[in-house]
């Protein structure tokens, strides 16, 4: 049986980086595993689809230096991509793909 | 701009999409434009609750998230045909859904092939620009899974659906766990299902003080919802059931949150 203690255990949120250096493929479930800031932000930005660098700026409320690099890390990361738009680049929350299940081929084709 | 909620229950078989239904019609009867989307798309049944034939609609959500078709295609406007225990409803607002497919094959593909989860949150934003929505209920799977994360991320607010179980207390404990790591504004608990004999002071009271959180309204189980059997909305059926006027309760208390 699952000791419940572990239920406030921080430890279980910590996202481990990954080793290759390439950002990986990001899902849903890794963005709960952000510290509080970064996840903040991503939460912040699903809502809002997009936003400028300004826009980020005057959400966080912070010096735009600090923004920058707040939205590098999540780029390098794998959480965000840079849009080009008409204006000025808009930062986006990269979401990634649900993989299919792996079960054997037969079965899938019984079901189609 | 619409107001997203987002409805889910840990478990299955809590009564989430009959809730989601009663709770989005009472809503429209405000006069409200209300959306609800069926994101169960491993287990769908939220159109069967409001008669919607497999065969009598074109286009489904899978549709859309496989790029055969627009977001707004997929919505089907079903408040003509709402129904009362005598014949057809008369609600001011108006209620559109996007069902799910109930075809195995379509449940297949999902499960086989994945989706971008991404264009779930598109099609949110553009259905409810769309058909210019003043809410969006959607109806998640049970558990945690990535559509289902990606709801209650993007939601204002979300109501979660527990039975007094304690399987259900568990889960519903991860659930908001979740739901606060990803700064849901508002959160509201619903009981439903509760056997007639519990005391409902003492249930809510219980409810609240384990998790901190409101307890919007407490749903008992009743004879009338079991003969009813999914076939309709139950609170144009039974207006003046107890069921019916905790469902308009809520209704009032997600609107006044928003």
């Amino acid at each position: 049986m699952a000791d419940q203690s572990n239920m406030d255990d921080q430890n279980e949120w910590q996202l481990a980086r990954h080793p290759s250096g390439k950002p990986p493929t990001r899902t849903m479930a890794d963005l709960l595993f952000l510290p509080e800031t970064e996840r903040s932000l991503m939460n912040w930005l699903l809502r809002q689809q997009s936003a400028t660098l300004a826009e980020v700026v005057a959400h966080l409320n912070q010096p735009e230096a600090m923004a920058r690099n707040l939205l590098q890390e999540l780029i390098d990361q794998g959480f965000m991509q840079v849009v080009e738009s008409a204006d000025e680049p808009e930062y986006r929350p990269k979401m990634a793909i649900r993989k299919g299940r792996k079960v054997p081929t037969n079965l899938w084709d019984a079901l189609e | 701009m619409a107001q997203i909620i987002s409805i889910h229950s840990f478990r299955g078989g809590t009564g989430k999409s009959n809730l989601t239904a009663n709770i989005a019609v009472a809503v429209a009867s405000q006069g409200k434009r209300v959306g609800i989307v069926d994101t169960d798309i491993q287990s769908p049944g939220i159109h069967v609750i409001f008669g919607l034939d497999e065969d009598s609609f074109t286009h489904s959500l899978n549709d859309y998230l496989w790029g055969r078709c627009a977001i707004e295609e997929t919505a089907y406007n079903l408040t003509p045909g709402l129904q009362t225990a005598d014949g057809l409803a008369n609600i001011s607002g108006q209620v559109f859904l996007v069902p799910s497919s109930l075809k195995a094959g379509e449940i297949a593909k999902v499960l086989r092939e994945g989706f971008d989860v991404g264009l779930l949150n598109d099609g949110f934003q553009e259905l409810a620009e769309q058909l210019n929505l003043d809410y969006l209920f959607i109806d998640t799977h049970p558990g945690l899974n990535e559509e289902t994360l990606l709801s209650i991320a993007i939601s204002d607010g979300m109501v979660i659906i527990l039975r007094p179980d304690r399987q259900d207390f568990l889960g519903t404990a991860v659930t908001l766990e979740v739901a606060q790591r990803l700064d849901v504004p508002e959160i509201m608990l619903l009981v439903n299902k509760v056997p007639q004999a519990f005391k409902r002071e003492s249930v809510i009271e219980q409810v609240q003080a384990r998790y901190g959180v409101t307890v919007g309204g407490l749903f008992q189980e009743n004879e009338e919802m079991l003969q009813l059997a999914s076939s309709g909305i139950f609170w144009l059926h039974y207006p003046e059931h107890p069921f019916s006027q905790e469902v308009h309760a809520v209704a009032r208390q997600l609107m006044a949150e928003q």
